[in-house]
């Protein structure tokens, strides 16, 4: 009696100490099933990448219409396992976390093999053309747990894989004859033809991502495809189901792949994202979802001196000359010297850091359309770099277009890469640039990616706490000229810090220039939010002044979004920079000399209707205005400010906005500045100002350095 | 975030700073009765200088940029055209290609396409810089561009 409870408890307990563990996690990677006996690959879908993870599942099979169910039970019972047929033995088989298969015993098996498979709801889902279409339930707790139930007989269209979609209970496939997308509905078992995706061949690895973005493989090149499935597109008046090609992966003649469809196609949890992005306009084909350029990090192979860092999407910023798509503040973008400037009609000299030998591809956006695609902008071609600086020669056809337009760069170890499309290895670089004609000079101001910052102080006329952060602004200029003469004016900001609860706007004066030159046509004014995409602003120029009046925004809070009381300026209230902004004011004729600047003049106002302190007897709005000091007012000021409260501006002498010690309300420091924290007078943030102002300038020039900071006293 | 916060948004801060008691240095357009603070303002020892005690030219400007010239005799040269450029942030290195230097090409402070032999340039340079590095490129894939690097100030002629 004891030897049979024994003999029953190993037998009840032998089977529960094999079972494998399920998996913890719904990961990003997609699996890839090849061979026999099978290997299984992770395969990056975003790069094409992939690497085998286990070469022995325990069974000397081929295993095949593979499907990941990502079941957590509502008792908190993991059922993360994928499941799939073993087309050797003909058996149902489930692998668990360590892809260590297990054949799960099923009834009413029909004859032959399978291989196409997918898995929802606990239940797996099976497919053969013009057998049948059958499912099976999962839950061990049902009473058809692991009874094969047909859907229907027969079903037509000619599948190697099928993946069920993450937001609706559908399954897609490819018929490899004709290219045409399908829709099957899994309970009366009926395919719908939706339409053409374009491509052909046998797909037999198919996946979905949680945004509903269908990925398949082809056997015979490897290449993988991206069919747009979102809800949106489905439910579109005028689908689009074309098939684009987005990476090259693996090829075999035995293939499928399972995923889990809920996850994001890269995924924050799983650690630093590896693949590198672009940052140009998404119009050049750069985010994900564009799908955009992207490369896996860690080959060794990138442009210039930096290694690229991981980026879960592109950033597209709306600073184009800071070609910044760095995580990690370091600035990986410097692989490219426009050297000669592009000079059109000339043989220019481009110089091209390599980290070492590899293939680069370049495209030049010539006729400033927004996109690489047009005629002759694929300037480099599978051209083989060394290590180190490259000098190349790039030809500017004499009609593109002068002015702002965006190059790319990608270097790897593949040839045949287009300007979209994953890598498995190096790295892309966007860079704008500027297509101009013999005898144009470029000033920056501090640099062409550099930033000097604009501090104010808000209580004027009354004299504030020289925190020096009630509206700060980092800041730059680019003058182009020709002939000595202005051609256009080029203003980049971002919104650092706001330490002050009165609503103040932001605009830019071109101290000389009258509003009606700007060729408002060429004119471009973008706000950026976040990192999100630029979106275009309207004419920003006061139509009120005759001189030339840019206002960035009437109130800086509305550009920002924080739960603190002032933004930036506490170091319990770390926001991130949120809003930045690009302004270009091109002429339609050129400007004399004396009018161009290094700053010109941005000065802040107080927003319309808006309280503006116990000074005013009502709402001063745009007529009160600061600027840096000794720089007159606008026409719009009331200078019947002046002399009131602690200020002493006197227009007769050209002395503006100082107090009887000739201190300002407002300065111009050339670095990406850390600004005192709120109530943190300047000279305790940084000691040095003192004998730098008292010296008449003289001495202490870098006061505002980082070496010449007190940490605790600025905003980290 | 949306290009435009609706209202709700906007009186956010207000709102915030009723509620956390906390005042700028700056304009605030709150009534409240205020708590005492966390911020660093009252550590500052009342004998220490602040900036409200000090007292400055009445010609400063209160920014941090200086001027220079930088002046061009390129006669030796057998090419009119070619192209200038500064930079301020760059580093020797003997193994660079491109005269020894590695260049930061994002810190550029001019880029001027030359038709001429004699240059002359106004700069206007952040004041921490001390030296720039100016090279001129010819449309030459041959020609190793000429390279100099100059301190900051004044009027330099190469």
């Amino acid at each position: 009696m004891l030897r049979s409870l024994f003999t029953l408890i190993v037998l009840v307990a032998l089977p529960l100490s094999t079972l494998g563990s399920p998996f913890e996690t719904c990961p990003s990677k997609a699996f890839l099933f090849q061979g026999n006996p099978v290997t299984v690959y992770g395969v990056n879908l975003v790069s094409g990448s992939y690497k085998p993870l286990e070469d022995d599942v325990g069974m000397s099979v081929n295993v095949n219409g593979v499907g990941f169910n990502d079941q957590i039970d509502d008792d908190g019972t993991n059922r993360r396992y994928m499941y799939g047929f073993s087309t050797t033995t003909l058996e149902f088989v489930r692998l668990d976390k360590d892809f260590q298969a297990t054949v799960l015993p099923i009834t009413n098996q029909p004859s032959g093999s399978f291989y196409v498979g997918d898995v929802y709801e606990n239940h797996y889902y099976m497919y053969r053309t013009g057998k049948g279409f059958y499912k099976i339930n999962l839950d061990p707790d049902a009473s058809n747990y692991l009874d094969v139930q047909t859907i229907i007989t027969s079903p037509s269209v000619r599948l190697t894989d099928f993946a069920f979609h993450p937001s609706n209970d559908k399954l897609y496939g490819i018929d490899n004859n004709n290219g045409k997308l399908f829709e099957f509905n899994i309970v009366t078992g009926v395919a719908t033809e939706l339409g053409s995706t374009g491509e052909t061949g046998t797909f037999g690895a198919a996946y979905f991502d949680v945004n509903g973005y269908f990925y398949v493989s082809r056997n015979q090149d490897g290449q993988i495809y991206r069919v747009n499935l979102s809800i949106d597109n489905l439910s579109s008046a005028s689908p689009d189901f074309s098939a684009v090609k987005f990476a090259d992966g693996p090829l075999s003649n035995q293939n499928d792949g399972a995923r889990c469809a809920n996850a994001p196609l890269i995924d924050e949890d799983e650690g630093a994202s590896t693949i590198d992005f672009g940052d140009a306009p998404d119009t050049y084909s750069t985010s994900i979802a564009g799908n955009g350029p992207r490369h896996e990090i860690g080959s060794g192979i990138y442009l210039g001196t930096t290694a690229p860092d991981g980026e879960t999407d592109a950033q597209n910023t709306s600073d184009p000359s800071t070609s910044s798509d760095d995580a990690s503040g370091s600035d990986d973008e410097d692989g490219l010297g426009l050297v000669t400037g592009l000079v059109r009609g000339l043989d220019n000299l481009v110089v091209v850091t390599a980290s070492q030998q590899a293939y680069l591809q370049a495209w030049f956006d010539w006729n400033g359309d927004g996109d690489f695609a047009d005629a002759g902008e694929h300037v480099f071609e599978d051209k083989l770099l060394s290590a180190g600086a490259n000098t190349l020669v790039v030809r500017v056809p004499l009609d593109a277009t002068t002015g702002s337009s965006w190059v790319r760069l990608r270097l790897g170890s593949q040839t045949g890469i287009d300007y979209f499309g994953g890598a498995t290895d190096g790295e892309v670089e966007d860079h704008t640039m500027e297509v101009s004609d013999a005898g144009v000079t470029y000033t920056y101001y501090p640099s062409a990616s550099g930033w000097t910052t604009l501090a104010y102080e808000d209580l004027w006329p009354l004299e504030g706490d020289y925190d020096m952060n009630d509206v700060v602004f980092h800041y730059r200029t680019v003058t182009v000229e020709r002939d000595d003469k202005l051609q256009r004016v080029d203003f980049h900001g971002q919104l650092v810090a706001i330490g002050a609860s009165y609503h103040n706007g932001f605009a830019i004066r071109v101290p000389g220039v009258l509003a009606s030159a700007v060729d408002t046509q060429k004119m471009r004014f973008r706000y950026a939010f976040d990192g999100e995409a630029q979106t275009e602003q309207a004419n920003p120029i006061e139509a009120e002044s005759s001189e030339l009046i840019a206002v960035v925004t009437n109130d800086v809070w509305d550009l920002v979004d924080t739960s603190c009381a002032y933004y930036r300026t506490s170091a319990n209230c770390t926001d991130d920079i949120q809003f930045e902004f690009e302004l270009s004011l091109p002429f339609t004729e050129l400007q004399p000399a004396a009018v161009m600047s290094t700053l010109y003049d941005p000065f802040i106002f107080a927003t319309p209707n808006r309280y503006h302190g116990s000074h005013f007897s009502s709402h001063p709005g745009r007529e009160w205005e600061m600027h840096l000091a000794d720089v007159a007012p606008t026409e719009q000021a009331d200078t019947s400010i002046f002399k009131t409260g602690d200020d002493t501006s006197d227009s007769e002498t050209e002395r503006f906005f100082k107090n009887s010690n000739n201190l300002p309300w407002a300065m111009e420091v050339a670095t990406s500045w850390k600004h005192p924290r709120t109530g943190v007078d300047l000279l305790k943030a940084y000691p040095n100002f003192r004998n730098h102002i008292e010296s008449g300038k003289a001495q202490d020039l870098d006061w505002y350095q980082e070496a010449n900071r007190v940490e605790g006293k600025v905003f980290p | 975030m949306s290009t435009k916060l609706n209202s709700t948004l906007m009186i956010l801060p207000i709102l915030v700073s009723l509620l956390s008691g906390c005042q700028s240095g700056g304009g605030d357009d709150t009534a409240a009765t205020q708590n005492p603070q966390t911020d660093d303002r009252n550590q500052d020892v009342a004998e220490e200088v602040k900036m409200a005690d000090i007292e400055a030219d009445e010609t400063l400007k209160f920014v941090s940029h200086r001027e220079m010239t930088l002046v061009l005799d390129l006669s030796d040269q057998t090419e009119n055209q070619a192209y200038l450029s500064v930079y301020s942030n760059y580093k020797a290195d003997s193994n660079a290609a491109g005269g020894g230097w590695v260049i930061d090409y994002g810190s550029r402070i001019l880029g001027s396409s030359l038709t001429t032999k004699n240059v002359e340039r106004k700069l206007v340079i952040p004041q921490h810089h001390e030296k720039l590095l100016v090279q001129v490129w010819y449309y030459d894939a041959s020609k190793q561009p000429l390279t100099w690097e100059v301190p900051v100030g004044g009027r330099v002629a190469l």
